[in-house]
C-alpha cells in the first residue's frame, strides 16, 4: 500500500512539475522573444502599443491555455470511454464522436448560415454532434459483445462523417472551404484572448463533474453486471458519462478542431504509469499527462515553425498512432 | 435468508419453477443440476439481474423486485463463472471494491471499510497477495480474491456461478472448505451452482437439486443416496 501511494506521490509530483514547465516552455518559445514582464503587463495592465504583451496576450497565452485544457480534456475523455466500453483502445476520436462534431461543424460553416459561424453556433454543433454520434455508439456497445467490432463501428461512423463532409465540401465557396479544411487540421491558435473565458469554463465544469464519475468507473472495472450488483444505476452512469463526454471533445473539437490519439494515448500511458485501476488516481493522471502532452507538441510545433508548418493534428498522429501500434503489439501478441 | 414462493424462473418462457423454497442462514448450499438446466438463469434472477416471470423472491424478508440497486446491493452479492483478470487492479483494490454499495457518491472508502476488506483479505489467506495485480495471480488465488470480495459487501445472501469450473481437483477441494467455514462463521446464506456433486457429498455441503424429470423443480434430495440423484439430476 505505501509502496503503492509513494508510487503515485512521486509521478503525481513529476508530472504537475512537467506540466508547469511545459506551460511556460510553451508561452515563451517561438518567434518573438517574451519576458515575464509581458507575462504579467499583457494580463493584468495591457498596454496595446507593446507588441511584446500584445503577442503575449493575444496569441500566445490563449494558445498555451488552450493547450493545457484540450489536452487534459480529451485524455479524460479518452479515460471515460475507455471505462464505459472496456476497451483500452476507445477514444473520442477513434469512436468516431470527433467526426459527429467534424459533421455537425461542415454542415455550419459550408452552409454559411451566420448563426453557426459564431463561438456558441460552433459548440452548439459540435457538441449535438458529439452527443449524437456518442449515443450511436452508446446503443450499439449495448447490442455488440466484442471490442473489436465497436472499434469498426466507430470507424464506419467516422466514414460516414466524412462522406457527407465531403459531399458539403464540393458544393461549398472557395473561402468557406478553406476556412472549413484549416480547422480540420486542428489548432490552438483559433481561441482568442476574450472566447478564453468561454472555453475555459465549459471545459473545467466539464472536468469537475468528473469526480462523480470516479465510483461507477471504478466499479465498472468489474463489467456491468457486477457494477450493478455493487448498486451503480447503469442507466444513469452511462448518459452522464456520454453527457460529460459531448461537452468535454465538443467543446475543444469546435475551438481546436479535431485532434487526434490524444484521448487513446493518454490515458494508457497513464495506466502503465500508476499500474492502478483507481479512476481517481488516473483522472490526476490523464488530466495532467494529456495537458503536458498538448503544450510539448505545441513546443515542437513552434519550434518547427521556421523550417515547416505541421498541423496539431497531423503531430498528434505521428507521435500517437506509434504509441497506439505498441499497445495493440504488446495486448495481442 | 432467501425464500421463494410460486415462482417462475426464465427469460422469455418458464425453464424452472419453484413452489416453496427456503435456504437458511449459515448454510453452504451446492445447487446441482445438468447444462441447461437454468442453475444460471435461477442464481442470475435471485441476484435481480433477470426478473421473475411470475411469483416472488424475498431476501431477508424484503421483496427483491421492489429493492433499488443500492439497496439490493446491501442484500445479495454475487460471484459470477468469468474469471475477472483485470490489468492493473490490484487484490486489495478488488476487494474493496465490495464496500461499494456503503460508500458516498464520491466513492471514498473510511477507515471501516478498509478493515473489513483487511478481514476478508485474512479470512481467505490472501495478506501476502494484497498488493499484487489480479491479472498475476493463479485461478485458484483470484477466485479467493472474488469470495473476499463478496464477502466484504456483508450481505446476508451470497451467490455464486460455478466458482469452481476452472480449478484443479487440489483446489477445487481446499476453496471449498475455506469457503464452508466462512460461511458458517458469518452465518450467511451462500449458494453455489456447481457440477461436483461428489466433493459437495464429501464436505457435507447441503444439496439443492434441478430436477430433470419432474417438471423441472428445485428442492432439497434429503435422505435419497447417490445414485439416486444422478439419476434425478443429471
Amino acid at each position: 500500500m505505501t509502496v503503492a501511494k509513494d508510487r503515485f506521490t512521486f509521478w503525481m509530483f513529476a508530472l504537475l512539475l512537467l506540466t508547469v514547465l511545459c506551460f511556460f516552455l510553451d508561452l515563451f518559445v517561438g518567434r518573438y522573444d517574451l519576458t515575464f514582464n509581458d507575462l504579467y503587463r499583457g494580463l493584468f495592465s495591457f498596454d496595446q502599443q507593446e507588441t511584446g504583451q500584445l503577442v503575449m496576450r493575444e496569441f500566445r497565452f490563449p494558445r498555451s491555455v488552450t493547450a493545457l485544457l484540450a489536452g487534459a480534456s480529451l485524455s479524460v475523455c479518452g479515460l471515460l470511454m475507455q471505462t464505459l466500453f472496456n476497451n483500452p483502445l476507445a477514444g473520442p476520436y477513434v469512436l468516431g464522436i470527433s467526426s459527429g462534431s467534424s459533421l455537425f461543424v461542415a454542415i455550419g460553416s459550408l452552409t454559411g448560415i451566420s448563426f453557426f459561424l459564431q463561438d456558441a453556433g460552433m459548440i452548439l454543433l459540435a457538441f449535438v454532434g458529439a452527443i449524437l454520434f456518442g449515443g450511436i455508439i452508446l446503443f450499439s456497445s449495448v447490442r455488440i459483445r466484442s471490442q473489436v467490432s465497436l472499434l469498426l463501428v466507430g470507424l464506419m461512423l467516422g466514414s460516414i462523417a466524412g462522406a457527407l463532409i465531403t459531399t458539403l465540401e464540393a458544393t461549398a465557396s472557395a473561402q468557406e472551404l478553406r476556412a472549413y479544411t484549416m480547422w480540420t487540421m486542428g489548432s490552438l491558435q483559433q481561441t482568442h484572448f476574450d472566447q478564453l473565458a468561454l472555453f475555459s469554463i465549459l471545459v473545467t465544469l466539464g472536468l469537475l463533474s468528473c469526480v462523480f464519475l470516479i465510483k461507477p468507473l471504478n466499479a465498472l472495472v468489474l463489467g456491468e453486471e457486477h457494477a450493478s450488483l455493487l448498486g451503480i444505476r447503469i442507466k444513469h452512469f452511462r448518459f452522464f458519462t456520454i453527457l460529460i463526454t459531448a461537452i468535454l471533445s465538443g467543446t475543444v473539437t469546435a475551438y481546436c478542431g479535431p485532434i487526434a490519439f490524444v484521448g487513446l494515448a493518454v490515458p494508457n500511458l497513464a495506466k502503465m504509469l500508476f499500474k492502478t485501476a483507481d479512476h481517481s488516481k488516473l483522472l490526476l493522471g490523464s488530466l495532467l499527462i494529456g495537458g503536458s502532452f498538448l503544450l510539448a507538441t505545441d513546443v515542437t510545433i513552434q519550434l518547427l515553425e521556421p523550417y515547416f508548418l505541421v498541423p496539431v493534428n497531423a503531430l498528434t498522429s505521428l507521435i500517437g498512432a506509434p504509441i497506439i501500434i505498441l499497445l495493440i503489439v504488446k495486448r495481442w501478441s | 435468508m432467501i425464500s421463494i414462493q410460486n415462482t417462475q424462473f426464465g427469460y422469455n418462457a418458464p425453464i424452472l419453477q419453484v413452489e416453496s423454497l427456503k435456504i437458511d442462514n449459515g448454510t453452504l448450499t451446492g445447487l446441482i443440476g445438468k447444462n441447461g438446466s437454468g442453475k444460471s438463469t435461477f442464481l442470475k434472477t435471485l441476484c435481480g439481474l433477470t426478473p421473475v416471470l411470475s411469483g416472488s423472491i424475498h431476501i431477508g424478508g424484503k421483496a427483491l423486485s421492489h429493492c433499488s440497486e443500492k439497496e439490493r446491493s446491501q442484500l445479495v452479492a454475487f460471484v459470477g463463472s468469468s474469471q475477472l483478470a483485470i490489468p492493473y487492479l490490484s487484490v486489495k483494490e478488488f476487494v474493496l471494491l465490495g464496500r461499494s454499495p456503503y460508500t458516498g457518491v464520491l466513492g471514498r472508502y473510511s477507515t471501516a471499510d478498509e478493515l473489513v476488506a483487511d478481514e476478508m483479505l485474512s479470512l481467505f489467506h490472501l495478506d501476502h497477495l494484497r498488493d499484487r495485480e489480479l491479472a498475476e495471480l493463479s485461478d485458484g488465488e483470484r477466485q479467493l480474491a472474488a469470495f473476499a470480495r463478496a464477502f466484504a459487501q456483508e450481505t446476508p445472501v451470497i451467490l455464486m456461478d460455478e466458482p469452481t469450473a476452472f480449478l484443479d481437483y487440489g483446489n477445487k477441494r481446499s476453496l471449498l472448505s475455506v469457503l464452508k467455514n466462512a460461511t458458517v462463521e458469518s452465518k450467511k446464506c451462500v449458494v453455489i451452482s456447481t457440477h461436483d456433486l461428489d466433493l459437495c457429498l464429501e464436505e457435507e455441503i447441503s444439496i439443492l437439486g434441478i430436477n430433470q424429470i419432474n417438471k423441472k423443480t428445485i428442492f432439497y434430495p434429503r435422505g435419497t443416496t447417490k445414485e439416486e440423484m444422478i439419476t434425478q439430476f443429471f
